[in-house]
């Protein structure tokens, strides 16, 4: 097969794991004989290794923590974000005149003014798919009005994300996404596949009756550190002092350093920084215990079975998306999201109540089977196949589709200048 | 006769006046209670909820294990394809 995918982010340039996934995809189908092309955003950072595949030819928009002061700016930088940019729907449907694929696929398209990309690309009748890590179709709708939501077909009752496929990582994420007003066509669930295997463990189990967690992510509230820390904080308060936390990642730090210090917890809880995935790897090789009590909406990290793989038995939150790949007290501890919860789990490790051999060793089954990476990529190879079956009355060479997405652009930059002025006047 | 009338509307303008007082004094309290009652009513349905969620996400996982198996043995090391 021919696949184009389109990208806002790829390595070295990444928020979070999402960019990792579509980097790893795109190698994995390559790998399987597929031609492939990416099409994303610029970088100033050197990749690590030759990407002949990819052209960084898309111009990202991306409302950073810095917001400019004009409320007009930021309405006019989220319209270009997630609504329209003329020049990258263009350079999409050149790409596709030239590569001529059998099939699209879409990672994330926030940033680079997604809904007339899609729109285009669906007019073209190229069959197109998204590939659901997090609830993009969602973020791209995010306080747009109505009435240019409907210049792409995409208001209220709008099907444009119904006329693709979705492979979405969990039912969590297709629950949230639906959930949020966005219909869907035929979605298949396909978990991310975990890239390492058989990590060899670099230390005893609660070694020097020493009981050593592991977390990592973004230290935010969200991926529950607040939780972590009370938690922590109960357990000594209990009289169960025989343990350590390992907090990897970035984040807030010095407000989580403080609650440390409030909590007099310093001799636990250490903050070890932003490092790769290989060290954090490492890292749970010689733990015991992955800590993961992170929000419910957690789509579908694959962290946690990574740290079953180097045995690493991981306590998680038991109604988050990567719950439903792995069983509790099988693959895994699940917790309700309350300190009470995760301190009684991280109590039953020190105690010795876990099989932590056992768990692990179900945990390196999954990550070899079901979660493997090639269990994924066929699974996604299996997905577009099926995608490109479907594929409708062929207008690529239709000259008419671009100007038909030039008059989309204009319009919806027009109700967005008349939204403006009704403000500018209601507001004298 | 003279007698009946007046007394009876003084006393239900009095009778009225003490309940709307009374209400006015504990009407505070009683929606204080009421809205603890409304929170903890609240968090316990969001608890259920939660726990339901919990309960089909495991389910769910061991239904997939299940069909798994099934399909490919339960030692599945090696088998994939790299």
């Amino acid at each position: 097969m021919r696949i184009l995918i389109v990208s806002n982010f790829l390595p070295p340039r990444m928020l979070g794991g999402f960019e990792l996934a579509c980097y790893n995809i795109a190698k994995g189908l390559r790998s399987r004989g597929h031609e492939v092309l990416v099409l994303t955003s610029p970088t100033e950072k050197q990749p690590a290794e030759p990407q002949p595949f990819v052209e960084r030819v898309l111009s990202v928009r991306w409302l950073s923590l810095e917001r400019p002061p004009d409320p007009f700016l930021v309405r006019a930088l989220r319209h270009e974000t997630q609504v329209s940019q003329a020049s990258n729907t263009q350079i999409v449907i050149d790409r596709i005149r030239a590569f001529r694929p059998d099939v699209v696929m879409y990672f994330n398209l926030v940033g680079l003014g997604g809904l007339a990309i899609v729109n285009a690309v669906d007019d073209l009748g190229v069959p197109w798919t998204m590939n659901l890590g997090d609830r993009f179709p969602t973020d791209l709708r995010a306080t747009i009005a109505d009435d240019i939501l409907d210049v792409f077909s995409a208001g209220p009752g709008g099907d444009l994300f119904a006329r693709g496929r979705s492979a979405a990582v969990s039912q969590t994420l297709v629950d949230e996404v639906q959930n949020s007003g966005v219909a869907l066509g035929e979605v298949t669930i396909i978990p991310r596949g975990v890239t390492v295997a058989d990590v060899h463990r670099t230390r005893e189990y609660r070694e020097g009756g020493v009981t050593r967690f592991v977390s990592a992510g973004a230290l935010q509230p969200h991926k529950g550190i607040d939780l972590i820390i009370d938690a922590a904080s109960a357990l000594v308060r209990d009289g169960h002092d025989a343990f350590t936390v390992d907090l990897y990642g970035w984040g807030e730090r010095e407000r989580y350093e403080r609650m440390v210090a409030d909590r007099n917890l310093g001799g636990h809880v250490t903050f070890r920084g932003p490092v790769g995935q290989a060290e954090v790897i490492a890292a749970n090789a010689a733990s015991d215990s992955f800590l993961f009590p992170t929000w419910e909406r957690e789509p579908g990290a694959s962290v946690p079975i990574e740290a079953g793989v180097a045995g690493a038995t991981t306590i998680m939150t038991a109604s988050c998306g990567p719950a439903e790949r792995m069983v509790d007290g099988v693959h895994c501890i699940k917790i309700e999201r309350t300190v009470d919860s995760l301190a009684e789990a991280m109590r039953s490790v020190i105690d010795g109540e876990v099989d932590l051999a056992a768990i692990g060793e179900q945990a390196r089954r999954l990550a070899a089977g079901d979660l493997s990476f090639a269990t994924s990529i066929d699974r996604v190879e299996s997905f577009l196949a099926a995608a490109q079956a479907s594929r409708g009355t062929d207008r690529v060479d239709d000259r008419a589709v671009d100007l038909a997405a030039v008059e989309r652009h204009d319009a919806a930059q027009r109700l967005l200048y008349a939204q403006m002025e009704r403000t500018a006047r209601d507001h004298g | 006769m003279a007698d009946m009338q007046p007394p009876t509307n003084v006393t239900v303008r009095v009778a009225g006046g003490v309940r709307r007082l009374l209400w006015r004094l504990v009407r505070p309290f009683v929606m204080a209670e009421l809205q603890t009652l409304r929170a903890e009513i609240d968090a316990h349905d969001e608890s259920q909820r939660r726990h339901i969620a919990a309960v089909k996400k495991d389910l769910l996982a061991t239904n997939h294990r299940i069909t798994w198996v099934e399909e490919h043995g339960a030692d599945e090391r090696g088998k994939a394809r790299s």
